[in-house]
């Protein structure tokens, strides 16, 4: 490729690939070693810092679900997450506050409850992260497919 | 010797065979006795014995290179092609559920609001057929389009309208898989109701998504 060509196609790339690596750095996790890449959906505010954190604490103190996490993980959703319709379930277990978040069947998608004032990583999240990811794991392990 | 492909140029030696700088091609090779030990650029020497002796049949010059030039050709073609059929495939993908396997077709429109949610409503198809067999069958055999612009419930909810046969309008956000699949369920709860001729019954609609609740989240 001649030099006015190049210049013309980097021209013309460069914001595409700016832009693409700007929406991944603000809406993924990724790792290369071990190899890591999980799709976080969180609040525009707090972003996905605290989240990034929390992954990072789970992976310097438990290397296995850090590791299970990246497997059987692929979309962190920071929602409240409900285990019934409210308006048919009064089950008090639903509100349970002490509940930071779930994992969702027939999916890699685990919901993390949001964090409230603080915007600081919390250890609770962390056994969370680990929870859920063992729990997915132990879920697709006995799946086919 | 002048090309006999465009006879515009002079042929050329280039690794011991003839070349022409207009075509950019190689059109033929040279005999034993002209190759020469030095491959390069014009050899005159070997040009003169390439113009005095080599005599070669106008048919073998004239297929090798539109040998060359079809079997380029067809290769950009079926790049483009393949290209072409991944990327309509991708977009389409987008606006579709299909599963072949067990006969279930649906379409499912964008929203006006941009919430670019059909993704999420395709992962909970998925989560219904691999968790609630039984519910996702029910979907596919009433519900033929899914759209997903804000309707009655307003945001982040779903609606039936009689009026509008299998069809649902399901409204949720493009994060939230779990909302995506209740609803999916407590529409088509309803869209039953309406192919059954019986009224609207919200309560049985809401058992049947907390069913689903409880069956697709674990704590």
């Amino acid at each position: 490729m001649n030099k006015p060509k190049l210049i013309f196609f980097v021209i013309l790339f460069l914001p595409v690939v700016l832009g693409m690596g700007y929406y991944v750095s603000q809406f993924y996790y990724i790792n290369t070693s071990p190899p890591c890449f999980i799709k976080v959906s969180t609040n525009v505010v707090s972003g996905i810092g605290p989240i990034t954190v929390e992954i990072n604490n789970l992976q310097s103190s438990d290397k296995a679900a850090y590791e299970n996490l990246c497997r059987y993980v692929d979309h962190i959703v920071e929602l409240p997450c409900l285990a019934g319709d409210t308006v048919v379930n009064t089950d008090p277990k639903l509100f349970d506050p002490k509940i930071q978040g779930c994992f969702v069947k027939g999916s890699k998608t685990i919901y993390l409850k949001p964090l409230n004032q603080e915007t600081n990583p919390t250890p609770d999240r962390v056994e969370a992260l680990k929870r859920y990811a063992t729990i997915s794991k132990e879920y697709w392990s006995t799946q086919s497919n | 010797m002048v090309c006999p492909v465009c006879n515009q140029s002079q042929v050329v030696t280039k690794n011991n065979r003839l070349f022409c700088n207009s075509c950019l091609i190689y059109i033929g090779t040279l005999p034993e006795n002209a190759k020469s030990s030095n491959p390069g650029p014009t050899n005159p020497a070997v040009a003169s014995v390439v113009h005095t002796e080599t005599r070669f049949s106008t048919q073998k010059l004239n297929d090798q290179p539109i040998k060359g030039r079809s079997l380029a050709i067809i290769k950009n073609l079926t790049g483009v092609f393949v290209a072409l059929v991944v990327l309509v495939t991708t977009f389409f993908s987008y606006f579709f559920y299909a599963d072949f396997e067990n006969g279930c077709y649906i379409k499912i429109y964008p929203s006006m609001n941009l919430e670019f949610s059909n993704g999420t409503i395709i992962s909970g198809l998925k989560v219904l057929k691999r968790v609630a067999f039984s519910d996702y069958k029910k979907v596919c055999e009433r519900i033929k389009t899914i759209r997903t612009d804000v309707s009655c419930a307003g945001y982040g909810g779903g609606c039936h309208y009689s009026s509008d046969n299998q069809t649902i309008y399901v409204s949720s956000s493009r994060e939230n898989l779990v909302a995506a699949a209740t609803i999916i369920v407590h529409e088509t709860c309803h869209e039953i109701q309406s192919y059954e001729k019986r009224p609207g019954d919200e309560i049985e609609c809401y058992q049947a998504d907390d069913k689903i609740y409880q069956k697709i989240v674990i704590h």
